[in-house]
């Protein structure tokens, strides 16, 4: 039987790769985030993943609103990204193998468990798979299985759905034959807004993002689906509904609380980080 | 209001890795503009590169501000508080299709 063995999360904002990949960039917040990102790296060794589940967001590059899935499995046999938009700004580049088996068993799986995943044969990752990636896995020798989820386009999936699907993917992968041990990896975003009237370059509302951050890492689930509505995100920020992606993740652990969730700021961003050991 | 159209002219300058659109937007944005089926404020909109008349209208701010960026030709680092500025009064309108 397939088995879930590490959780983590963390966050996408280009700047905080910019700043973690410019080595003249000494100063003590990013160096405790480079030592952040050690440990995290060998979390993930030590766990001793076969897979990569990669669950992020695709920021309306492969997936538009002509044809918008809630979420989507990719099973291609090779993922790779991102775009060269995302290239140009210095988001890094990722490419693995996908577990196609896998992928395949997730979106078969998902019709016994009420979740009717759409699938890709044919899409690219873009930075909300490849920085998690990067610097979660910066060896790039583990397949992965890429889910995409829709945080952008409204009308969105409620945190309640986010929840039952993570739920429903822990007990997919438990009921899968193959003897696989998966680790999910993940990335979101705090409070933010883009190409708005209060976008700033880092926080939109840290106040949000602690409260947040908070009641996911302490697994209050009920809190979590009441409190964590599209109207609650828009108030902090115009995208600031990429945070459902964690809530994915509380399902994924089925509640529990995290073994590690804190906000390291690295102006001007906040960096969130959840780890279920499991 | 065909905002989903609107979208669909914007998105595909910046979010493609074709180049054509971008040439053909820049040397001959009318004729790329009948492509999509839009009404004349949005095609006016996207015509006289009007932002905030475009963001007021719903169109996604993610690709929208992207789209400007291209047009400008700045890094996004530069561009970005001088197009916050032209949106600063404009509160945050949706963008639901």
């Amino acid at each position: 039987m397939a088995k879930l063995v590490e959780i983590i999360g963390i966050g996408h904002n280009p700047l905080m790769h910019l700043r973690l990949t410019n080595s003249g960039d000494q100063s003590p917040e990013v160096v405790k985030l480079r030592e952040r990102f050690g440990e995290l790296q060998q979390r993930l060794t030590d766990a001793r993943p076969d897979v990569l589940l990669c669950i992020g967001n695709d920021h309306l590059n492969t997936l538009f609103m002509d044809n918008m899935p809630a979420f989507l499995v990719g099973k291609s046999p090779h993922a790779e990204g991102p775009w060269d938009w995302e290239l140009d700004l210095g988001l890094p580049s990722y490419e693995a193998p996908v577990d196609v088996s896998l992928a395949k068993g997730i979106v078969s799986g998902g019709f016994n468990h009420s979740v009717d995943f759409a699938f890709s044969d044919e899409f690219k990752i873009d930075h909300a798979h490849t920085i998690p990636l990067k610097h979660l896995r910066p060896q790039m020798d583990l397949p992965i299985v890429p889910i995409f989820c829709n945080v952008m386009a409204p009308p969105i999936p409620t945190a309640r759905r986010f929840y039952q699907v993570g739920e429903a993917l822990r007990d997919i992968i438990e009921e899968l034959p193959a003897d696989s041990r998966v680790a999910a990896v993940c990335s979101g975003h705090l409070s933010v807004e883009i190409g708005g009237a209060r976008s700033t370059m880092g926080a939109c509302d840290p106040e949000f993002d602690y409260w947040s951050v908070d009641m996911v890492g302490r697994g209050d689930v009920e809190a979590v689906c009441r409190e964590l509505t599209f109207e609650r995100f828009w108030q902090s920020g115009n995208y600031t509904a990429g945070f459902l992606t964690f809530v994915m993740l509380l399902g994924l652990a089925r509640g529990i609380p995290a073994s590690l969730y804190d906000i390291m700021p690295m102006g001007p961003a906040n960096n969130p980080f959840f780890v279920w050991d499991l | 209001m065909s905002l989903y159209q609107t979208n669909k002219a914007v998105k595909l300058l910046p979010h493609n890795n074709d180049t054509e659109p971008l040439r053909r937007f820049k040397e001959e944005p009318e004729e790329y503009l009948k492509g999509f089926d839009l009404t004349d404020e949005e095609r006016q909109g996207l015509m006289d590169r009007n932002y905030a008349k475009l963001y007021s209208m719903g169109v996604q701010p993610f690709i929208l501000q992207t789209f400007a960026c291209k047009l400008a030709n700045e890094p996004l680092i530069e561009f970005m508080p001088k197009y916050t500025a032209l949106l600063k009064d404009l509160g945050s309108p949706s963008y639901e299709t």
